[in-house]
């Protein structure tokens, strides 16, 4: 932007034009709003992939009662007569204790890889997907 | 101890080149099943089809040992999703993106596809499922693929015409040698040799096998009914002892260690014969087509060499400085497995002095507009030329030839204007650099990659010796399980002993490697069956639920029989007495309508319905067909005749599918 001389010696800047103003609170609310520190995204990374982990061990210890079919609620019981409509668990597809824990196993996997930021983008999907599951 | 490891290199090792073939070809071979298990997705995939996922789920339940991720999906458009996933990483698979991956999750898909509805499983299942595991452990992406394209890109950076001239720089396809490459070869030429020895019925050694075989029409595909109408009995006699002789010989072909270019060509043949007859002539799933796709395993590398001979020689002279004509340069000398283009830059030295370029080749001409000169000395230049390089290079020919048809060639040389008038824009949009300029992080992306373990620290050393070590005690218990299957459903002169092992056992059922190798054993059937059903509709009009046409209880119309062989295996499997618990969804199934419903998308409804087994003689050769058509009422009547190739299904601690219990009231 160019800054005209006063008689007087002085350096009179022009008022910004409404475009420039427009374009300062967008540099404005993004710097502040849309952008976040990668070490503050590694940090948060980490901080939920160890929680999802933590999560999947607690549910694993009780997957036997409410995962397989030798618990509470079997899968092809819950196919049959789900409980709200729109309801996908890829957890459906495990019957057996054993089948179960194997599904456990890899939700475990992608989340702890999903902590070391290891293929971090596709095993945040993988993770979301096993977490809705 | 030379001659050793030379003799364990021709069995450890695949030439890179026949395992990207391979992996092409197996891919179009998936691509094209799931393309027909999309047809019937609604049938078979669905809670609107023959099975519901809750009642496999309920059916088999506790010992099925039946495992497949598509039970999560009930709805039709659930279904979709999940077959749109798939064609994904098929797609991956075949052009060789993220090649392992896509192996691993092909295969998951697969065995997801089959253990679905374990009624639908046939021959072709198994043999692509055993393929494809055993295929992960296989470098299938090292050449013809597009992740070997970007590693060869990191690893040889070309500046100049120079540089693309030399054909010395190391590529990476070095492969090591690995168990599981034997493992593939086995497994492809144990199949056919186990259905051979199983084919002992008189048909086969007479000659007619075929004859009756293209005669069952729910096995029978299109082409196959055109032979049938066509081919004189004499040459289908000399067909099936041309096809039972080359079931026989591919495995012994396989393992000669001498003269490899001969043995391995005649079993590249007999392969092929066995891969294109089922895949041509009958609906076996993917049984022909992973045959057929083998066979690109079994070329020898002096049969690559011998393609990989100069045929139509060119020099490319093209504008070095431009950065997108130096990556397409790049490019091209990638594809140009024949070694047929030698790269000439635009700069008068090199034109006149290095490769004595004709006169008209002037320096405003090469400025303009890339030039191709053939081996005659003609000269082409802007989209003739773009058809001359397509001509060199291997499978892309007909491009080239398809480029100078007229008003084609108008089209392309119109289009050819355009983006050279602004091919150094592009560049820069493309960040590749115009005026030699180029990006700094060009080649940062992808390292080599280097199999051999030479040069590398010792822990690296063992860490790769130990996963080697891992990957073949894993393709070793892959081959076990396939012969334990094997072993527990075919009637083989040889057992392995291993068919008693339940875990083995437990693994070939999950995996769904059910192994009835046993095609068309120990003969093809002398009648002609089929399911056909008959129904009346609410508008009071009689249709058959599979088709909508009217009900062809004589078999006298064989193409409404051709419903493929998902419907083949089902029908096939639900005749037998311990599944008759499956067959109470059929019923529902084909009282919304059925087939025609799911073409429809809307249920028609039924008031009346029989679904009937009917069973046709098939006329001999010479004379008329003997005996009575016969129609077993299949939903009503459990005493049904037994299947021809009754197999165990589940492989389950129990026998069959255990009594049926009913599913809780709705």
């Amino acid at each position: 932007m160019d800054a005209a001389p006063t008689p007087d010696g002085r350096t009179e800047v022009p008022p910004p034009r409404r475009r420039e103003r427009l374009r300062r609170a967008w540099l404005f609310f993004r710097a502040r709003y849309l952008e976040a520190d990668p070490r503050t995204l590694g940090l948060a990374r980490i901080v939920v992939g160890l929680l999802l982990c933590a999560n999947a061990i607690e549910h694993w210890r009780v997957a036997r009662l409410y995962y397989s079919n030798d618990g509470v609620l079997s899968n092809h019981y819950l196919l049959f007569r789900p409980s709200t409509e729109y309801n996908f668990s890829l957890f459906s597809a495990f019957s057996t204790p054993s089948e179960v824990g194997v599904a456990f196993a890899c939700a475990l996997v992608c989340h702890a890889c999903f902590a070391l930021g290891f293929h971090a983008r596709i095993f945040a999907v993988l993770s979301l997907l096993s977490t809705t599951g | 101890m030379e001659s050793l490891r030379s003799l364990a290199s021709r069995y450890l090792r695949i030439d890179p080149r026949s395992l990207g073939l391979f992996r092409i070809l197996f891919g179009l071979a998936l691509l094209g099943d799931l393309c027909r298990r999309w047809k019937y997705l609604p049938a078979f995939y669905s809670n609107d089809g023959v099975l519901p996922n809750h009642n496999h789920l309920f059916n088999l339940r506790e010992s099925g040992r039946v495992w497949s991720a598509l039970h999560a999906f009930s709805h039709r458009d659930e279904a979709f999703t999940a077959f749109a996933v798939i064609l994904v990483f098929y797609l991956f698979f075949t052009v060789g993106l993220f090649t392992r991956v896509a192996t691993v999750v092909a295969a998951i898909a697969l065995i997801s596809l089959t253990g679905r509805n374990i009624l639908t499983n046939g021959v072709g299942d198994s043999l692509a499922i055993a393929v494809l595991l055993i295929a992960v452990f296989l470098p299938l992406g090292a050449r013809f693929s597009v992740d070997s394209l970007r590693r060869s890109f990191a690893a040889a950076d070309e500046h100049d015409p120079g540089a693309l001239n030399d054909r010395a720089t190391p590529t990476p396809t070095e492969v090591r040698g690995s168990f599981a490459a034997l493992a593939l070869v086995l497994v492809l030429g144990f199949v056919p040799l186990a259905a051979a020895l199983q084919q002992t019925g008189p048909s086969w050694s007479s000659g007619e096998a075929l004859y009756y075989a293209l005669r069952s029409d729910r096995w029978l595909s299109a082409c196959g009914e055109f032979i049938r109408n066509t081919a004189p009995l004499g040459l289908l006699s000399v067909w099936t002892k041309l096809l039972r002789s080359a079931e026989f010989l591919v495995l012994p072909l396989v393992l000669v260690p001498v003269a490899r270019p001969i043995t391995r060509g005649i079993a590249m043949v007999a392969l092929a014969v066995v891969g294109l007859t089922y895949a041509t002539c009958f609906e076996l799933g993917a049984y022909g087509s992973t045959l057929a796709a083998g066979v690109a395993l079994l070329a020898p590398e002096e049969l690559w060499d011998r393609v990989s001979t100069a045929t139509r020689p060119i020099r490319l002279v093209f504008d070095e400085d431009c950065g997108m004509c130096l990556w397409l340069a790049r490019l091209v000398k990638r594809l140009d497995l024949r070694r047929n283009v030698t790269f000439v830059g635009n700069g008068p030295t090199e034109r006149g002095e290095e490769h004595g370029l004709p006169a008209e080749v002037t320096s405003e001409l090469v400025g303009r507009t890339v030039v191709v000169v053939d081996a005659g000395g003609k000269v082409h230049a802007d989209a003739g030329a773009v058809a001359e390089v397509c001509r060199a290079l291997p499978l892309v020919g007909w491009v080239g030839a398809l480029l100078t048809l007229p008003g084609i060639a108008a089209l392309t040389g119109s289009l050819y204007y355009r983006v050279a008038e602004r091919r150094f824009d592009i560049s820069v949009a493309c960040g590749l650099g115009a005026c030699g300029l180029r990006r700094d992080d060009e080649h940062a992306s992808l390292p080599p990659s280097g199999p051999g373990t030479i040069g590398l620290p010792p822990a690296s050393q063992l860490l790769a010796s130990t996963l080697v070590g891992l990957e073949t005690l894993l393709v070793g218990l892959l081959l076990a399980t396939f012969l334990a299957a094997t072993d527990l459903n075919n009637t083989l002169p040889f057992r392995t002993g291993l068919g008693g092992k339940d875990a083995l056992l437990g693994a070939a059922s999950y995996a769904r490697i059910v192994a009835p190798w046993g095609v068309f054993s120990p003969e093809p059937p002398r009648r002609n069956e089929a399911l056909v059903t008959q129904g009346t509709t609410r508008e009071n009009a009689e249709i058959d639920a599979l088709n909508g046409e009217p009900a062809d209880l004589d078999l006298a119309i064989p193409a409404r029989h051709r419903l493929g062989p998902l419907w083949a295996n089902y029908s096939e499997n639900l005749r037998r007495e311990e599944l008759v618990t499956f067959r109470q969804e059929l019923r529902r199934y084909l009282m919304r309508g059925g087939k025609v419903a799911d073409d429809r998308e809307t249920a028609i409804g039924m008031t009346k319905l029989k679904a009937y087994w009917v069973s046709a003689p098939i006329a001999p050769p010479s004379g008329q067909a003997a005996g009575e058509i016969e129609r077993f009422d299949l939903l009503d009547s459990p005493a049904l005749p037994r299947a021809s190739q009754v197999q165990n299904l589940e492989f389950g601690r129990r026998p069959g599918l255990g009594p049926f219990t009913a599913p809780p009231a709705r």
